[in-house]
């Protein structure tokens, strides 16, 4: 661009500062807005997949009591397995300074399946004695390299020199037992060592690690990773047919599946919150600029009749919108990785140990802020083009005011009854259609915004309340080891009053089809209901199973369709119709009477106990046969600090939210009050009184925003459900959401439009006649 | 140098037609001081616009230094405003966001050899207002910068269109000798639309214009000097 005219731009955006500042901050919002979640989708996703492929990660691992060489020479042999290794882990203690720690120990053979990521001293090798200890505990408790650690492991103390100090993929997210609801880097750990080092008389290898052929080692399988780990996964199946073998493929895995749905809740957050700001921004940078290069349609013609091509007038006027979005883009970019980003990314390392992790952009990213210039520099282009397709001596004639034909409204007997205000005002609208849309359409979207963040800001405050007031309102829940009998928890039940409940993950077939949910066989009580999606307390089926509409919706089930499970341990698939649909906050799966599953031949083996009596923590350390004591206040502050972040996440989107809806609407409104000047200044000369015009100003935007509104809530609902109902594939609510937030929603949408445009109104008081009636700029 | 054979303009607006200019045939020489005179809706401006080219004629042929500027494509016509018209108008549209000096100096954006705005700026005696912006000016002094901005460029051709109708008289005088200056001194062809007739009596030649025909044609032998005039 020529310098003259760069002068020109320069000056054009600081005598119009209030519309380009608008500009500019709904690019930086909505920029804000994706990036901070692209940047910790895209980097946790690269880097697990980094951090998988580089130690090799595990497709799948069997576990049972013990394993043999035989055992392992039978998968290793599989078609199918490229590579098979044995490990045992168990949980035992480390003394560090006088104290003791938990410490999961694991002993290997070999280090190719999962492997140690060395990060200080020397690599595993089968001949080297030592231990290799997990990188968190190892700052934490101050242990080094070379150091000399006492432990204790299946009863036996034993000494060891720290060889190293590691990370390891399956420890990703990493609870050491089930005294913990949410994992504590640093207060326990993890450590490897070699078989030969087991303390114990004789080692009994408990699990199988295994590399599978034709299985990538990405983080997001492909069809054919899934399709090869599901034809290996029942092959192994039938190999341990009748044994209690427990297989569990990588996608199954708890870490790898906890940090899935974590990232694909952010990725569903990245996908509508964008989605809504960058229409918002478009919308705002589509009216704007459009309205300042009208504006400017005497100095377009000046250019044309002076000679300039149409090039250098593209070029220049292009150039307006281009650096505002690029900036605000650009830099709403580096906030939201800075901040927002940082922050969730910072929450997710309290959950997860990745090595590699770190934030980075995306291809997504670039492709956004090259849609919003290129819509920015085409609204422009047309703007321009619209204008310069003129002749010259029409370009600088004024332009002639918007022509309408009679509105349907006119031709009616209504019409004449209709005060003053009413029909200029229905009269404005029907002239300038394009700008009452863009007033609803910037409305409505900033409407929806609102409810989708109050309601999700509810609907996630409600989890709580819901799980444990009013699904499982008892006050303690016992956990019991699979192989506990079911006399032993009967008695638990009768001492504490409780509801016993058997609870496990397995597979669930319709045909075909697969998928590893949970099974829930209940016994008589009150202390463990179901709700259907409407809310309302439900009974369970006497003829058959209820299934939670998440599988319902992502197995395609319907009602009397039959679907098939099977125990494990048990050679046995059991079938059952669908009865009934219920809602769960999580555990997604089917579920029935005991009654039932023992008519179907099912062995009632419950493994969990509800009871509102209280239970001694101690008796996870004291009892053998119970693994977990939670009391419900535990489960509501850890549920409450890991929807924390949520909570976060989403007032940084409601706070973001108000501020582009206060600019969208601000500009809006004076956009629209500066095409009225006009005939605000002729009402005014003609001896209309300010408090009148103000009205006749102030009718049109309720109207348009209450319109804007209504439309705002009823597609904010939808946002909300959709949004809630993709953020993660084993979470659902119940998608009823109080009066609060569409109160809110109106309150910060329509109060505040109606209070812009009132503000904005208040200028007819002080409009200069003579100026505003010119006929040139 | 400009030759009009049977220019016609229509204009159409849906089912209204309304013809503009008819038939009109007139020759204006190198140098010549030109003053186009008639009522409003005459056709007036429409015949300044056909001639530099800011408008289509849809009839007739339009020559200029013998080229036909009527067969000009846009882009053509384009390049043929930039290096040979200047073009002066009543409303002076200067770019209110640069100063007097950018204001002339905007003409070597269109990448062409133009002289020094210092220069240019002096010759209308606004050199001490080079760093006012427009609304720092007054309308004759506007215009002035308008002016020095149309023969900074040094065309052949400076059209004029009411270039004192927002003018008041002493204003309106100096700026008339500066367009009558451009044409006796330096020998460039002023075409200059006015409703003034009193303007007539500066010009070479008188084109008088009614309903969009040429009413009259009067060469003026003994044209008045610009400050001469008795408003």
């Amino acid at each position: 661009m020529s310098k003259n005219l760069g002068i020109k731009l320069i000056r054009d955006l600081k005598e119009n500062m209030v519309q380009f500042l608008a500009i500019f901050l709904m690019c930086f919002f909505a920029m804000f807005i994706m990036e901070s979640f692209d940047c910790v989708v895209t980097g946790m996703n690269n880097t697990v997949d980094e951090y998988f492929t580089v130690t090799n990660f595990m497709d799948m691992n069997v576990s049972a009591a013990s394993f043999s060489r035989e055992d392992l020479s039978l998968v290793q042999n599989l078609p199918a397995v490229k590579k098979a290794e044995l490990r045992y882990s168990t949980n035992g203690k480390i003394r560090i300074r006088g104290e003791e720690r938990k410490l999961e120990f694991n002993f290997i053979e070999e280090n190719d399946i999962s492997k140690m990521l060395l990060l200080k001293g020397i690599q595993y090798d089968k001949d080297l004695h030592g231990i290799w200890i997990d990188r968190y505990f190892a700052a934490k408790q101050g242990i080094g390299v070379g150091d000399n650690v006492s432990l204790t492991c299946d009863g036996v103390a034993f000494d060891e020199v720290v060889m190293g100090i590691i990370e390891n993929p399956d420890h990703i997210y990493f609870k050491i037992d089930n005294t913990y609801t949410e994992p504590n880097f640093g207060e326990y750990g993890y450590a490897f060592l070699d078989s030969g080092d087991y303390p114990g008389e004789s080692l009994q290898f408990d699990t199988i690690y295994i590399d599978l052929k034709n299985v990538t080692n990405q983080f997001h399988l492909t069809d054919i990773d899934k399709n090869e780990i599901e034809a290996a996964k029942f092959e192994i199946q039938n190999l341990f047919a009748g044994s209690n073998v427990s297989c569990v493929s990588k996608k199954d895995d708890e870490g790898h599946d906890s940090i899935h749905s974590d990232l694909e809740s952010d990725e569903t957050l990245e996908i509508v919150f964008p989605c809504l700001f960058i229409s918002i921004a478009l919308l705002g940078i589509v009216s704007t600029m459009t309205r300042l290069v009208l504006k400017q349609r005497t100095i377009i013609g000046t250019f044309k009749a002076l000679g300039f091509s149409r090039e250098v007038v593209f070029i220049h006027y292009i150039s307006y919108s281009v650096l505002v979005c690029l900036l605000g883009c650009v830099l709403g970019a580096i906030a939201g990785w800075y901040t927002l980003g940082q922050y969730i990314f910072d929450i997710l390392k309290l959950y997860y140990c990745n090595p590699f992790g770190r934030l980075e952009i995306s291809p997504r990213v670039i492709i956004v802020i090259s849609v919003v210039l290129m819509m920015s520099a085409l609204t422009n282009y047309f703007s321009c083009k619209g204008i310069l397709s003129l002749r010259a001596s029409e370009i600088l004639r004024p332009e002639p005011p918007a022509v309408a034909g009679a509105g349907f409204i006119e031709k009616t007997f209504i019409w004449k009854r209709l005060s003053f205000a009413s029909r200029w005002n229905i009269r404005d609208i029907n002239r300038n259609r394009v700008r009452t849309l863009a007033g609803i359409i910037g409305v409505t979207l900033c409407t929806a915004l609102m409810l989708t963040a109050f309601g999700m800001d509810e609907l996630n405050k409600g989890v709580p309340n819901w799980q444990y007031s009013r699904l499982t309102p008892s006050n303690y829940e016992i956990g019991f080891t699979p192989d506990t009998n079911y006399s032993t928890v009967y008695e638990y039940a009768r001492m504490y009053k409780g509801q016993m409940v058997q609870k496990i993950q397995t597979d669930i077939n319709k045909g075909d089809e697969r998928g590893l949910y949970y099974v829930t066989v209940m016994d008589e009580g009150n202390l463990y209901n179901f709700q259907d999606s409407e809310g309302q307390f439900m009974k369970l089926p006497d003829n058959g199973v209820a299934v939670s509409a998440k599988v319902m919706e992502e197995m395609e089930l319907r009602i009397g369709d039959i679907v098939s499970f099977k125990i494990p341990g048990v050679k046995e698939k059991y079938n059952a119709k669908v009865y009934s649909v219920f809602k769960a906050p999580d555990e997604q799966g089917i579920a029935m009477k005991r009654s039932f599953f023992e008519r179907i031949n099912g062995e009632f083996k419950p493994n969990l106990l509800f009871t509102n009596m209280s239970v001694p923590k101690r008796y996870v350390t004291e009892r053998e046969e119970i693994i977990s004591v939670f009391a419900k206040e535990e489960y509501i502050r850890a549920l409450k600090l890991k929807s924390a972040a949520t909570e976060q996440e989403v007032y940084y989107v409601m706070t973001i939210a108000v501020m582009l809806g206060i600019v969208v609407m601000y500009n809006l409104g004076i956009l629209s009050y500066v095409e009225k000047i006009r005939e605000v200044a002729t009402l005014k000369v003609l001896g209309f009184s300010t408090g009148n015009i103000r009205w006749i100003l102030n009718q049109q935007s309720i109207i348009i925003d209450g319109i804007g509104t209504i439309i705002g809530l009823i597609l904010g609902k939808k946002i909300l459900v959709f949004t809630m109902s993709n953020i993660d594939y084993s979470t659902d609510f119940i998608y009823r959401i109080s009066l609060k937030p569409y109160i809110l929603s109106i309150m910060i949408s329509f109060v505040l439009s109606i209070t812009v445009n009132a503000i904005i109104s208040s200028r007819a008081k002080t409009i200069n006649m003579v100026e505003a009636l010119k006929g040139v700029e | 140098m400009i030759k009009l054979n049977n220019v016609g303009k229509i204009y159409r607006n849906g089912q209204i037609v309304y013809e503009a200019l008819h038939d009109v045939n007139v020759e204006i020489m190198e140098g010549e001081l030109v003053v186009i005179l008639g009522p409003s809706g005459s056709g007036k401006s429409t015949l300044l616009n056909v001639v530099g080219g800011l408008d289509a004629a849809t009839g007739g042929n339009i020559y200029f230094g013998g080229e036909e500027i009527t067969a000009f494509n846009d882009e053509r016509l384009g390049k043929f405003r930039a290096k040979d018209v200047g073009i002066i108008f009543q409303f002076y549209n200067l770019v209110p966001s640069l100063t007097a000096y950018e204001n002339v100096d905007l003409m070597s954006d269109l990448g062409i050899d133009i002289m020094d705005p210092m220069e240019a700026l002096k010759l209308v005696g606004l050199a001490d207002k080079k760093d006012n912006f427009p609304s720092q000016m007054s309308g004759g002094q506007q215009q002035r910068i308008a002016i020095a901005r149309a023969i900074a460029k040094r065309p052949r051709l400076l059209l004029c269109d009411e270039p004192t109708g927002a003018l008041d008289t002493f204003t309106s005088r100096e700026v008339l000798k500066l367009l009558q200056d451009q044409s006796r001194i330096d020998g460039r062809t002023v075409v200059m639309v006015t409703h003034n007739a009193l303007f007539a009596e500066i010009a070479d030649k008188v084109i008088k214009v009614k309903n969009g025909t040429i009413d009259e044609i009067i060469i003026n032998d003994n044209p008045k000097d610009a400050f001469e005039l008795d408003w």
